[in-house]
């Protein structure tokens, strides 16, 4: 049994009807991009391209019908952004991390997922973000 | 509470697919209203993801994806059934019908059903429901 962890200084991101929550030291930038309704893979930064995983379809979350979304720049990781509907407002507060039920656990293999944190009651991911494109990268 | 006298038992009956299925009360801690799992990507399919049961993490699975049916669409009847065999998870069901004392000796064997068994069909008011092995299906989920 892992013991829970605690954590703070997070941000929360919207994917479709989901939050995700990361630590606020690991984006570097965020950038707009513009919503066509289809998964994005690709952003063009300071006229470079960049691959991106488009969290929506990671989750299978629809896409929001806002007029932009946002590209997120992971810290360590210059090539790879990861594109999200929402970016909240920073959390403070010192929150704890559950450890993910058995059943899940057993059969996850994808270590950025580093458990579950209740936010009004709701249970959201809390995602290790650098290690995320690490995985998500290579495959 | 459980309620076996000779050859009858409690179970509770309720509906995947159209299809009637039966679990024995020990095994159900509840029924509880749907809302939305948080969804964990990788996973196998027939776990849904994660609710919140008062303050407890379950995990959420859809008992038609391990029985071969397609996944559940949920409606103002779905429910998750608060289960315990070994863990406590919440499985998604189409509706629930009723809780029924059920007399065992009434049952038929039925053949197994894709990679899990049933220990039978059950006689009840609705028609023949298939009595669940709990302990299969879930063991089922990590090794499907």
């Amino acid at each position: 049994m892992v013991s829970p962890a605690v954590v703070s200084d997070l941000y929360p991101l919207s994917v479709g009807d989901q939050t995700l929550l990361i630590r606020q030291t690991a984006l570097v930038g965020v950038d707009y991009v513009a919503n066509s309704g289809q998964p994005i893979r690709r952003v063009i930064q300071h006229g470079n391209p960049i691959d991106v995983i488009d969290l929506n379809q990671w989750l299978q979350q629809p896409i929001g019908e806002q007029a932009n979304r946002l590209a997120l720049f992971v810290a360590g990781r210059a090539s790879l952004a990861v594109v999200v509907d929402q970016l909240g407002d920073p959390i403070r507060a010192a929150l704890t991390v559950q450890p993910l039920p058995s059943l899940v656990s057993d059969s996850l293999l994808d270590p950025s997922i580093l458990g579950i944190i209740m936010l009004d009651e709701r249970p959201c991911l809390m995602l290790d973000l650098e290690l995320f494109v690490l995985v998500h990268a290579t495959r | 509470m459980s309620q076996v006298t000779d050859q009858l038992a409690q179970f509770v009956v309720f509906i995947l697919d159209q299809e009637r299925f039966a679990l024995p009360v020990e095994q159900a801690r509840g029924i509880e209203r749907w809302r939305t799992p948080t969804r964990i990507p990788g996973t196998a399919a027939a776990i849904m993801g994660i609710i919140n049961q008062r303050g407890v993490l379950l995990t959420a699975v859809d008992m038609r994806v391990i029985l071969g049916m397609k996944p559940i669409t949920p409606t103002r009847r779905s429910r998750f059934l608060l289960v315990h065999e070994q863990i406590d998870c919440a499985i998604a069901v189409d509706q629930v019908l009723d809780m029924l004392q059920l007399d065992l000796s009434l049952a038929e064997p039925t053949p197994h059903r894709g990679t899990v068994a049933s220990r039978g069909l059950l006689p009840t008011p609705f028609g023949f429901a298939t009595w669940l092995d709990l302990a299969a299906l879930l063991g089922s989920i990590n090794n499907g």
